[in-house]
């Protein structure tokens, strides 16, 4: 069984038995949708760490839910530096982190990122993208993502100026049902050091 | 409160509160389903030249006919096989290979399970591959099953609470539209099919397999315990002989709940199933 077409009733409408049926049949439709197995996250613990790299082991979402929940923990050493990338973009940094560092990103509010500038001004330095760390504006409700550092003008307006797009790109946000990968960047301020990504999964609830 | 099954409307039936109620019910049921947790799958990266020699394997519960993979490569190959076996190794089988890759490779696809995999079973999966010569890396970026050759996108719609109706009522349009856009609504975070995710094994000492509860049977490889992370719960020990997959029920754990947040610490595998 498919999930089938609800029709619209309107004003003075009859509800008949087929349209009652069909909420139903859809709802067990998703029923058993929803019902798939529930997979853990499984944690990462590394001994001798110096720098984390985020390429060894890394996340890859079918995205559903916008808020990313994630721990890092250190068991010995001070860290220097978290860094979390969703999407190829950078959704939360931390310069000073303590631990354990329990976190919750809106991966649909820009806003809220560490890498926000804030609504875009003019005659403003803005830091260009290296590895999705570049500065990200918004103007007229648009998120963009500086891709050179420049000093900002007319011409470097997001979405407006003649060479907008030679600084900025417009920033996608996930949606549902496609793939995402998500990596972590770790340093310790010293030394070899043990760390543990403990989890990172998409909730509902922020 | 539970889904409710609901018997089928017949023309001429009288349509009373509480059968639409029960409705109601069903579609908050299954928009509240619809918001459970979302865990990734955990890719990896292996710097090697032979990765059969590392062990990384994942384990799944087989249940959908199509099991998508992408795999890269930066390196030219000698060759690389996808395997499947049984948990203890036995029943091996090659689900896909290239004996002749070349050089750099994107394997972003899907292999058919039809008649080579059983509906039901646990399997462990991994890669099997040798490089021309030295130590290179392969992405194993992704797996998952499901029933189609495609995973689709859907754009979010909003949701709206089912109306709760009283003996009387007037069953009014806009009432009954709300149901329309709660489940399509919920059909949009869901998606059409069922799908799922093999689970990495764990290779190393301390390692857990974070979950937030959603089934009552617990799978899982290995000696290990149910850990609350609060410290609230009293932890619990699982026991098995480290090859074949055990079914724990959940219900036996005083302090587990829908929605609570624990760990499975010392296992292989873990995974949460609706069924034993």
């Amino acid at each position: 069984m498919a999930y089938s077409a609800i029709s619209t009733l309107s004003n003075g409408g009859t509800v008949s038995h087929g349209h009652l049926n069909t909420l139903q049949d859809n709802a067990e439709f998703l029923r058993n949708i929803a019902k798939r197995a529930n997979w853990p996250c499984a944690s990462i613990h590394r001994n001798a760490v110096t720098g984390f790299t985020v390429d060894t082991q890394h996340y890859f979402f079918r995205h559903a839910n916008s808020i990313l929940r994630f721990q890092v923990e250190n068991a010995s050493g001070t860290l220097e530096q978290v860094r979390v990338y969703y999407n190829s973009r950078k959704v939360y940094g931390n310069e000073s982190p303590g631990t354990p560092l329990t976190v919750s990103v809106n991966l649909h509010d820009l806003s809220t990122w560490t890498n926000y500038a804030g609504a875009w001004v003019t005659a403003t330095g803005y830091d260009e993208d290296e590895d999705g760390d570049g500065e990200i504006v918004s103007r007229s409700g648009v998120y963009y993502l500086c891709t050179s550092s420049h000093t900002s003008g007319g011409t470097t307006e997001p979405g407006v100026g003649v060479d907008w797009a030679t600084v900025w790109s417009v920033v996608t946000q996930p949606t549902l049902g496609g793939r995402y990968k998500c990596y972590f960047h770790v340093t310790f301020v010293t030394g070899s050091n043990e760390l543990a990504i403990n989890y990172v999964y998409e909730d509902a609830i922020s | 409160m539970p889904f409710q099954e609901l018997a089928p409307r017949t023309s001429g039936q009288i349509l009373g509160a509480s059968y639409l109620n029960a409705l109601s019910e069903n579609v908050e049921w299954v928009f509240g389903a619809a918001q459970a947790v979302n865990m990734p799958f955990q890719g990896y990266r292996i710097d090697i030249d032979d990765i059969t020699a590392t062990e990384v394997y994942w384990y799944i519960r087989h249940r959908h006919r199509y099991l998508h993979y992408w795999v890269q490569v930066d390196d030219p190959l000698d060759h690389i096989r996808f395997k499947a076996s049984l948990p203890d190794g036995s029943g091996g089988v090659t689900l896909w290979s290239d004996e002749t890759p070349g050089g750099d490779a994107d394997w972003d696809t899907y292999v058919d399970t039809d008649g080579v995999l059983t509906v039901g079973t646990w399997y462990k999966l991994w890669w099997e591959i040798e490089f021309d010569s030295g130590v290179n890396s392969i992405w194993i970026n992704y797996m998952a099953e499901g029933d189609s050759t495609s995973f689709g996108t859907e754009t979010a719609a909003g949701y709206s609470v089912p109306p709760q109706w009283e003996r009387g009522d007037t069953v009014s349009h806009t009432n009954m539209n709300l149901y329309k856009t709660a489940l399509d609504s919920a059909r949009t975070q869901l998606g059409d099919e069922m799908w799922n995710v093999p689970i990495i094994r764990n290779n190393t000492e301390d390692r857990g397999f974070f979950f937030n509860n959603r089934h009552r049977w617990l799978h899982y490889i290995g000696d290990g315990e149910i850990v609350d992370p609060s410290g609230a719960g009293e932890t619990v020990d699982i026991s098995g002989d480290g090859t074949d997959v055990v079914v724990y029920d959940l219900f036996a754990v005083e302090w587990m709940a829908e929605g609570v947040a624990y760990e499975v610490k010392d296992c292989t595998i873990a995974c949460e199933d609706y069924a034993p």
